[in-house]
């Protein structure tokens, strides 16, 4: 009888030591900045101006990286919407080692380009998960061809998948 | 998970509080016929010492406590011990700490001693204990790479000091295998008192504690020796 109690013992012993194996990631890891469409009418009476979702025909956006060579802004191969339809939110990802990030976007066949200021910090999650890269939005430049306007809403940018910035049409 | 262990948390308070409610009304013994002091118990946890002898890691705990018998029911309880932890990650990132931990608490025995029989050694315990550790840890090799902009960066958290409180709540069994030689083994459930803030690094695993993610149930198997003062006292005044 002490045996069997003595071999369980080591039995559980064995498989609690066991049981320490690897374990995945189950957080969310992606931080990219969330972008809203609004248009802006004005009421019948001309007195109230309404803000409503507005869903683009046709979307292109295209991440734009700063050469050293020409010391200029070069469009990256990469295509992060590529004539995507019916858009309404953007999730574009920021550059994690730089503090400014530019975007060009076409809106159906306007294009506007986007100029993001930001402060970028480490955020530890896990041993599993490691750290991600999240930002603080300082300040949006925007060109008007298309774009009325954009406003920060809320400048963290982590991986709660906020709404961070609108953009009136 | 955390809801799960705080039912589990809250029965086994609840068996606690009952059975002392219980031996309270049944007073089936004399209250004077057990001596207030009962001896002294020296104790080591073999199951800890095992895990640290067949860990391919180089990890290792070892603890051992001192617990006293009061009534044969109130048994106050000082553990120390020190443990020394080696993690990597599926992702490569590696964690490693090594540091002092003690607990000081206080366990129940449920066995009541029945009137005319003979007093029984064996113990069923069930107990909390507040522990702490004081420790420092690293955190290497967590890589941040940019795949759509490209380059990265690897992440190292160096020498970061940390004192971490947590409860604990147990359960087990003890016998007397031979003449003041006690065998047993107990579970518990363990909780951190004190969180870190969201976004910043936080240790994987604690010296006494275990891992901060996942259940956190703990298993003991303690051998002791109990030096028995009051019978040596008895003794010497015969």
């Amino acid at each position: 009888m002490k045996i069997h109690f003595f071999i369980s013992v080591i039995l559980i012993i064995l498989i609690a030591n066991s049981c320490n194996g690897d374990e995945q990631c189950r957080k969310n890891k992606v931080v990219q900045l969330n972008m809203n469409l609004y248009q802006v009418t004005k009421s019948i009476t001309g007195d109230t101006i309404i803000k409503n979702p507005y869903s683009i025909d046709s979307l292109t956006v295209k991440g734009l990286r700063y050469d050293s060579l020409t010391a200029g802004y070069i469009l990256k191969d990469s295509i992060l919407y590529n004539n995507s339809k019916s858009v309404s939110s953007i999730n574009l990802p920021l550059q994690k080692f730089k503090t400014q990030t530019k975007f060009e976007i076409t809106f159906n066949n306007l294009k506007d380009t986007i100029t993001v200021s930001h402060n970028n910090s480490d955020q530890y999650l896990s041993l599993e998960c490691g750290c991600v890269k999240v930002f603080k939005i300082d300040s949006i430049k925007t060109t008007h061809h298309f774009v009325d306007s954009a406003h920060i809403t809320n400048p963290i940018v982590d991986t709660s998948n906020a709404q961070n910035i609108i953009i009136y049409k | 998970m955390r809801k799960i262990s705080l039912f589990i948390n809250s029965y086994i308070l609840c068996l606690l509080v009952f059975s002392v409610q219980a031996q309270k009304t049944a007073k089936v013994l004399e209250v004077d016929s057990i001596p207030f002091f009962n001896g002294i118990h020296l104790q080591g946890d073999a199951a800890s010492a095992i895990s640290s002898a067949i860990s391919t890691k180089g990890n290792y705990s070892y603890e051992a406590g001192i617990q006293v018998d009061l009534k044969h029911k109130y048994f106050p309880v000082l553990e120390v011990g020190y443990a020394k932890i080696n993690e990597t990650s599926s992702s490569n990132i590696s964690y490693q700490t090594q540091g002092l931990f003690e607990r000081l608490g206080i366990e129940f025995n449920l066995i009541s001693p029945k009137k005319d029989s003979k007093r029984t050694t064996n113990l069923f315990l069930v107990g909390v204990r507040v522990g702490m550790s004081n420790f420092n840890y690293n955190i290497n090799n967590a890589i941040i790479a940019d795949n759509y902009w490209g380059g990265s960066e690897t992440v190292n958290y160096s020498d970061i000091l940390v004192t971490k409180l947590w409860y604990e709540i147990s359960a087990g069994v003890r016998v007397e295998i031979i003449k003041n030689i006690f065998m047993g083994w107990s579970v518990c459930s363990k909780s951190l008192i004190n969180q870190d803030a969201t976004g910043n690094p936080t240790p994987a695993s604690i010296p006494g504690f275990g891992n901060t993610s996942g259940s956190n149930w703990g298993f003991k198997y303690t051998i002791g020796y109990k030096i028995d003062i009051h019978s040596k006292i008895l003794n010497k005044k015969k």
